[in-house]
């Protein structure tokens, strides 16, 4: 497992190279110029020049590229000129909220969904498969604002039981916290637990046909541990790779949800900075994104090996 | 003693062209310590029967099940599905036909055989783990304290139905109904394999039901015989009776098509004509009556019974009585 480790991170290399590529050229090609967005069009010709002096954009652009790069390797991914702080504290400091929303998210997702997916697959074609089925149908389908706005309508102005927007770090304690969580983290959980039960079910009624099924039935087991022992972990791969990519999915950054409920996360922090033409800090943090995505699926690839023994990644 | 008494067993499925009826009013009854045989061809409702003894059908595949299935004193159509898993793998045992796929491939065997030592026997976790390597050393694997910890992927084939034969017989069940067990396997691991379960049965004194396609084996182990085609039991016979004095052209035919050693080379094998018809096409008279060269207008229209026709001597013909097999000729006792 350790040579294969070794082997997949340094695979990873050349990955995010070629995302770090893209980004700056992506960005670099947006038109506009970021100075006299930044300053407004009050700025003198003097003042402009002066911006772009210190933004580095006199600079040729590959000149530009290879000090970014070489400020990734030391752990600097540059300055926030609107923020006045380093990019990798501005991402430090959005992270947190998005990763507690899309740790809760994907717990509520992963909560129901699962057994949900199960109790269908148990029991195909009954209305309550159908009607779970429909449910998740419903999830995929509706945007996670919408139902963000009705539940803010309902739980907060209606019932007046749940803040409607805002953010409360960790440190002022694990309720508060979770009471303004909760409403964003059911809205994005939906559309992610509707992902991963329908597939859940689809992965099971594949899994529930094979014989090793019905060897363990033979033997007198009780339907829940053939169920969730025998059936579940075989039918777990697709799962976890849904799983994965939703993980992935959120901690780029719910920019929708953030917006509306208002939480000051990754999603946010894009958002504002493209409309400030804050350059260090989108390129920094899609790079971040990206290296994101990329860990996620290492973490999913050794995760297979756990649970489905003839994965083995030495011996290939 | 009789273990298994099973009288009038009907088994309907839904398919997408309508009901049928792979198992059409089977009786039959299996004694302890008796080997039983269950021979036809693919499709005959053979493995449905045994699976309609455990009841091991999924719930939405529609399977209907009529007739009276006695297991000792209990009846196991109308028993509670807890009733049934106490008796699975604890009083009756089954082993599948394919050993590559009927084992968990993400758990090791030890886990899975321990599992029903658990689940029945109420043994400790530790208890469990010591019976399981001493029934893998009975089923004859070599250094069985290291096999334990082996997922089914890292055994052949052999080794793997080893294991299953070690899972069906860790609770000491009463009966064995054992679906083709040896057919994926190597002759020299077939005979293996039939032995252990011989000699496994002399030493708990079970019943075993042995569903196979292959008469060498049933001349082999068995002590009665029942052969089935679509649906039916068309004879039933001592193993001695039925393999000296054939009463079904069925039984006749599929004795016929056993290559024999002193036959000529280049000789054609003797094939039964004509093709096992559809369950959605049964034909109106004798099921066989399309296929056999014996068949007149009575067969073709009239549906025979299973009568006896001498002592403990059943079969399902019309024409039984001039129906025979002269000296014995062409037909190898337990050849394999």
């Amino acid at each position: 497992m350790g040579g294969y480790l070794l082997k997949r991170i340094v695979s990873l290399l050349p990955v995010l190279l070629v995302v770090a590529i893209v980004d700056f050229i992506i960005i670099h090609l947006t038109p506009g110029d970021p100075a006299s967005v930044m300053l407004g069009s009050q700025a003198t010709e003097e003042e402009l020049a002066k911006l772009r002096e210190q933004l580095g954009l006199t600079l040729p652009i590959y000149t530009r590229f290879f000090q970014w790069i070489i400020g990734i390797l030391q752990g600097d991914l540059g300055w926030s000129i609107f923020m006045d702080m380093p990019v990798t504290e501005a991402i430090w400091e959005h992270l947190g909220p998005t990763l507690s929303l899309t740790i809760l998210a994907e717990i509520i997702a992963i909560l129901f969904a699962i057994p949900l997916g199960v109790m269908a697959a148990n029991r195909r074609g009954s209305w309550m498969d159908q009607s779970f089925m429909t449910f998740a149908m419903l999830g995929i389908s509706l945007p996670s604002f919408w139902i963000g706005l009705n539940l803010i309508l309902l739980f907060a102005v209606q019932f007046n039981w749940l803040p409607a927007a805002g953010y409360q770090p960790l440190s002022s304690g694990i309720f508060n916290h979770l009471k303004y969580l909760i409403m964003p983290a059911i809205s994005l959980g939906i559309m992610q637990g509707a992902l991963i039960a329908r597939m859940t079910r689809s992965s099971m009624l594949e899994v529930l046909n094979e014989n090793y099924i019905r060897t363990a039935e033979a033997k007198g087991l009780k339907m829940w541990i053939v169920t969730y022992k025998h059936a579940l972990r075989n039918a777990f791969i697709p799962i976890l790779t849904v799983i994965g990519l939703s993980f992935a999915t959120l901690v780029g950054g719910a920019v929708v949800t953030e917006t509306v409920f208002n939480i000051p996360g990754i999603g946010k922090l894009i958002v504002n900075s493209v409309l400030r033409r804050d350059y260090e800090v989108i390129q920094g943090t899609v790079l971040m994104i990206a290296a994101a995505y990329v860990f996620i699926n290492l973490i999913v690839d050794i995760l297979y090996a756990y649970i489905d023994p003839r994965v083995r990644y030495d011996k290939s | 003693m009789t273990l298994l008494k099973v009288k009038n067993l009907k088994t309907r499925f839904s398919t997408e062209l309508g009901e049928v009826t792979a198992v059409d009013g089977v009786s039959f009854h299996v004694n302890a310590g008796e080997t039983v045989g269950l021979v036809g061809e693919s499709g005959c409702g053979k493995s449905v029967t045994s699976l309609s003894i455990l009841r091991l059908f999924r719930k939405h595949s529609g399977t209907k099940l009529a007739g009276e299935i006695f297991f000792e004193q209990k009846e196991l159509l109308t028993s509670s599905m807890e009733e049934m898993q106490e008796i699975r793998g604890n009083q009756i045992s089954m082993i599948f036909q394919d050993p590559m796929s009927s084992l968990n491939p993400v758990y090791t065997v030890g886990n899975q055989i321990s599992e029903s030592l658990m689940l029945h026997q109420k043994l400790s976790k530790k208890e469990a783990y010591e019976k399981t390597i001493e029934m893998l050393s009975l089923v004859g694997i070599p250094s069985p304290e290291k096999r334990v910890n082996d997922y089914p992927h890292q055994l052949s084939g052999g080794m793997r139905q080893r294991v299953m034969i070690a899972m069906g017989l860790c609770c000491h069940p009463k009966l064995l109904i054992a679906d083709e067990p040896t057919t994926a396997l190597d002759v020299t691991i077939q005979a293996q394999i039939l032995d252990l379960m011989k000699d496994l049965q002399e030493q708990l004194q079970m019943g075993i039901m042995l569903i196979t396609h292959d008469l060498g084996v049933v001349a082999e182990v068995c002590d009665r015989v029942l052969v089935m085609y679509l649906g039916q039991i068309v004879e039933e016979a001592s193993v001695e009776t039925l393999f000296e004095n054939p009463k079904h052209p069925y039984t006749i035919g599929l004795m016929k098509s056993i290559p024999t050693i002193d036959g000529k080379r280049g000789e054609k094998l003797h094939v039964i004509e004509g093709m096992v018809p559809s369950l959605h096409q049964i034909p109106a008279g004798c099921r066989f009556a399309p296929r056999c060269p014996f068949a007149d207008e009575k067969c073709r229209s009239h549906p025979p019974d299973l009568i006896e026709v001498s002592h403990s001597h059943k079969a399902r013909c019309w024409h039984h009585e001039r129906i025979g097999i002269g000296g014995g000729n062409a037909i190898a006792i337990g050849n394999q």
